[in-house]
């Protein structure tokens, strides 16, 4: 006979009103299958609230009526629940589907950066529906669980925010979802609110690759408790140099802001590590016909502090870090100009790069339609590329791919 | 989004879309939008409320009360299409902007503004779900509204409205301030709900005045204030069919009224869904759409915030100058009202038939047995602004006014049923159909307007905007030359002209001018 845990009371005390509500989302949405969301309770909502039910026993209702509520209108969007088919998907980064995590994951945000760095991962292959419901599923199936005292504090807020989070992590083209996951599952049980957690999410985000996140993120940093925002970005207490008191953190934060090419470990050290050297640092962008986002050959150019690129009519704004590169429509630029006006960047007529004392020529730089620069990043494009490539003075080794 | 959900799902927003540019900026706060919709908590929603209560509009018509009329109409530029069915001709418009229910728009008006809304129709049309949905939108569980709900009855006392004294002070007390009152807790609520009110004795319907009329209630030397609350009040037959009859005071501090309009049996199917899944849609309200306390008060605050504009005030003025006026009332003008006639206990249309000279059909204070109170035009202003604020504008349009008005002045315009309009051909309907005739009043009075190019044309408009410039510096030439300047706009207008209800107000209002300019002038000279 099955035991009768927290769960299973809590489901017995709400039966009807729940019943009513699946009765009610099954009117509006045909499709739901009774069977498996039945499974779908039993094999992810229940361990939510069991673990809710084992530190805070007066949450379970709240939590399990929030949970299905929400688990009912993911189910009706088609985000959530058994897959229609037996192919269980694949993230645009293969870094999340309905497996169990990759202990890779588990790395400091160094190694993992340091990781796509070496692996020289351009991720802009179109991500599928596949992926974001195997992202979702794993937001349920492996974080929820771990962050008991947060769901019992706001179940539908917290578990709602971290499904969106992943689900437009896996819809965003070059982001890398699990990387954000563990980042979750490793820092988030320390939080101690839900506030901070949706910070720290917040925070993770960006180191995910949603670059234009970046300044909003590095602010967050400084709101986070340092060994929360230590943790997000990947700088042990025990490393070299500066760690975690305050205003070592503000000084490492400082210094990330500088220079959007800088690992958050090499700038908590004193000294700069290794020989800066000028680096095709990533590239973004590809033809709308395998999943990018541009029809024809884009260009660059540069206002306001920030990168705009056009295909024709249309602009997007490029944010681009060593985390990753985001290109979301914009209007177009009131006052574009080449360059900034600090820009230490030049493409020479030799179909060289020269940046101070820095001078490197590259493969992508044979023919060259525009080119923009900011004080640390040269973005060029060329006119037999759909992808933009971006440049950078870098102290680690760079391969993109 | 795949399907329209019915039940638990609520509209997407924006609910009433307008074309906006494409954003630059981009908030950190977007990574936590997506599938999973109402995860803010309420407090922190910082924006404006208005998409909100298109929400609870939507979700309210869509999924719990099935009232498929689109009957407030609002149209972009022409209607879509139009149709005529029938020997009686009836118009069925396809309206090209987004439309509403009355049923359901009113009341929630009513919910934003706090008001007092009477909802009247046959038994089972749903009157007091919809007054129970207000009070769960207000935050209250089901239970809590329910429990909260009064149910008028021919035995009601004061005492089972308001609460009863504790007993061991009855006994105890020296002095009437020492018995200590247990109020009921309903009187505390935010949404107040009073069921088959024309059932409630006169003695306890004069006690719901006051709680009704000031936000307080009284027993025993005790008071206890109340806070600001949206009433619902319903009525099988609110023409007599009561009880008792509702007293005047009571039924003059009802600000709109809404009828339940008839179930459309095409939708049977929906009922038998809901009887065979045991579906109740007021146990399954979306917690997005459950407003705070704070949230209400904001909601409030910016429905006042919505503009009207003077062309549109100006239009409200004309309309409402058509009423009040009885030309055989009194000898002085300022007593030529159909008040005054009322107070003598004279009859109304019999004077109204004396009159001689004026075309009775184009008069509209024909039609009507009284004028408009200041309450009733106080309220037009106020849901017009609610109407066009859960439009999503900000500024109250001409149709705002036309479509509300009929169902704030149902109950405040009484028609003389025996004045010549009603019996022109084609208009016999309009004494059945007061949302119709009202409506039909507006349009009348605004083609008025419009032929009388007031817009481009209305002296005194401009003399008034002339005065609201100050006196302060003003000469003595200049004060001389606006009196002649009113003088011969009065007697311009004397020679000839047919005195209706506008005219009327223009002549009080140059009157009125004409006197401040005059102390003004007796005060320079006695400066000099």
């Amino acid at each position: 006979m099955e035991e009768v845990i927290p769960f299973h009371r809590s489901l017995a005390a709400q039966r009807g009103r729940l019943n009513a509500k699946f009765a009610a989302a099954r009117h509006a949405h045909p499709a739901l299958d009774p069977a498996v969301v039945l499974e779908h309770l039993g094999a992810v909502v229940g361990p939510i609230v069991s673990a809710v039910a084992a530190i805070r026993p007066a949450a379970a209702d709240a939590t399990l009526d929030a949970l299905f509520d929400l688990s009912l209108e993911l189910m009706g969007e088609g985000v959530l629940g058994r897959p229609a088919t037996g192919d269980r998907g694949r993230c645009n980064d293969c870094e999340v589907g309905l497996r169990r995590p990759d202990p890779a994951d588990e790395k400091p945000v160094l190694s993992r950066a340091k990781d796509r760095l070496r692996d020289g991962c351009s991720g802009f292959e179109p991500p599928s529906l596949e992926a974001r419901r195997a992202a979702v599923a794993e937001v349920w199936g492996t974080l929820l669980p771990a962050l008991p005292a947060h769901i019992a504090a706001e179940p539908r807020r917290v578990a709602g925010s971290l499904t969106n989070a992943l689900y437009n992590l896996a819809s965003t083209p070059g982001a890398r979802p699990a990387v954000w996951l563990a980042t979750m599952r490793t820092v988030g049980p320390d939080c101690p609110d839900v506030a901070a957690l949706l910070k720290l999410g917040q925070v993770a985000a960006w180191l995910a690759g949603l670059a234009h996140y970046r300044a909003a993120a590095l602010a967050l940093c400084r709101e986070l408790a340092p060994d929360l925002a230590c943790g997000a970005l990947g700088i042990s207490t025990d490393d070299q140099g500066p760690t975690t008191d305050e205003a070592s953190l503000d000084v490492i934060l400082d210094r990330l802001a500088a220079d959007p090419w800088l690992l958050p470990q090499a700038a908590a050290l004193a000294r700069p590590a290794g020989t800066p050297a000028l680096k095709l640092a990533t590239r973004a962008g590809a033809f709308r016909g395998f999943g990018g986002v541009f029809l024809a050959p884009p260009t660059v150019t540069w206002a306001d502090g920030q990168f705009y690129v056009r295909d024709g009519d249309a602009w997007w704004l490029l944010s681009a870090d060593l985390f990753g590169a985001t290109l979301l429509r914009a209007d177009a630029p009131i006052k574009p100009a080449s360059r900034a006006p600090d820009a230490p960047f030049r493409v020479s007529q030799a179909a060289e790069i020269v940046c101070g004392p820095h001078r490197a020529a590259f493969p992508e730089l044979i023919a060259v339609s525009s080119w923009a620069a900011d004080a640390k990043t040269l973005v060029v494009t060329s006119p037999l590329s759909h992808a933009v490539y971006l440049f950078a003075v870098m102290s680690e080794r760079v391969c993109c791919g | 989004m795949p399907i329209t959900d019915i039940f638990r799902h609520i509209s997407q927003a924006p609910t009433n879309p307008a074309a906006k540019a494409a954003p630059r900026a981009f908030d950190v706060a977007d990574l936590y939008r997506g599938p999973a919709s109402d995860l803010e908590p309420v407090e922190a929603a910082a924006g404006p409320l208005d998409e909100k209560l298109r929400q609870a509009y939507f979700w309210i018509v869509n999924s719990a009360i099935i009232s498929p009329h689109y009957d407030i109409e609002y149209n972009e530029s022409a209607p879509a299409a139009s149709f005529t069915f029938g020997d009686t001709k009836a118009k069925v418009s396809l309206p090209s902007g987004q439309s509403y229910s009355s049923y359901v728009l009113l009341p929630l008006l009513n919910f934003a503004l706090r008001r007092r809304c009477l909802l009247v129709g046959g038994p089972g049309r749903g009157k007091t779900s919809i007054a129970i949905l207000m009070g769960i939108l207000a935050g209250y569980s089901l239970r809590e509204v329910r429990r909260g709900m009064q149910h008028g009855q021919p035995q009601m006392t004061v005492a089972d409205l308001f609460g009863n004294p504790l007993p061991a002070d009855l006994v105890n007390a020296q002095r009437m301030e020492d018995v200590r009152v247990a109020w009921r807790s309903w009187l505390a609520m935010r949404v107040k709900i009073i069921d088959e009110y024309n059932r409630i004795p006169t003695r306890t319907q004069s006690a719901l005045l006051t709680v009704m009329a000031d936000n307080y209630a009284e027993m025993f030397d005790q008071v206890i204030e109340l806070p600001e609350a949206a009433w619902y009040l319903t009525a099988n037959d609110d023409a007599g069919g009561g009880t008792y009859q509702v007293i005047e005071a009571l039924r003059d501090r009802i600000d709109v009224v809404v009828r339940a309009l008839a179930f459309n049996n095409r939708f049977l199917g929906d009922l038998l869904y809901r009887i065979e899944e045991g579906i109740k849609p007021e146990e399954v309200v979306p917690a997005g759409i459950i407003f705070t306390e704070a949230e209400i008060e904001r909601m409030h605050r910016e429905i006042l915030a919505v503009t009207l504009a003077p062309e549109l005030r100006r239009r409200v003025e004309f309309f409402a100058g058509q009423f009040e006026f009885l030309e055989g009332a009194a000898e002085q003008l300022d007593y030529r009202t159909k008040d005054t006639a009322k107070l003598a206990g004279a009859d109304v249309h019999l004077l109204l038939a004396g009159e001689t000279g004026k075309d009775r059909l184009k008069d509209l204070g024909q039609q009507t047995r009284n004028g408009l109170s200041v309450r009733s035009l106080m309220t037009v202003l106020l849901f017009a602004k609610a109407v066009a604020y859960l439009r999503g504008t900000r500024a109250v349009a001409l149709e705002d006014l036309r479509q509300i008005i009929p169902f704030v002045l149902h109950d405040k315009l009484a028609p003389d049923p025996d004045a010549p309009f009603f019996e022109a051909p084609g208009n016999a309907i309009y004494r059945v159909d007061r949302i119709g005739w009202i409506r039909k009043l507006f349009d009348l009075s605004c083609a008025e307007y419009d032929r009388l190019n007031l817009d481009r044309d209305d002296p005194v408009a401009a003399l008034g905007d002339e005065f609201a410039r100050g006196l302060e510096g003003l000469g003595e030439a200049e004060v001389r030359a606006r009196l002649v300047k009113i003088e011969r706009l009065l007697a311009d207008w004397s020679r000839g002209r047919k005195l209706y209800g506008p005219l009327v107000d223009d002549i009080l209002k140059l009157k009125y001018l004409h006197q401040r300019y005059t102390n003004y002038l007796r005060w320079l000279t006695w400066k000099k």
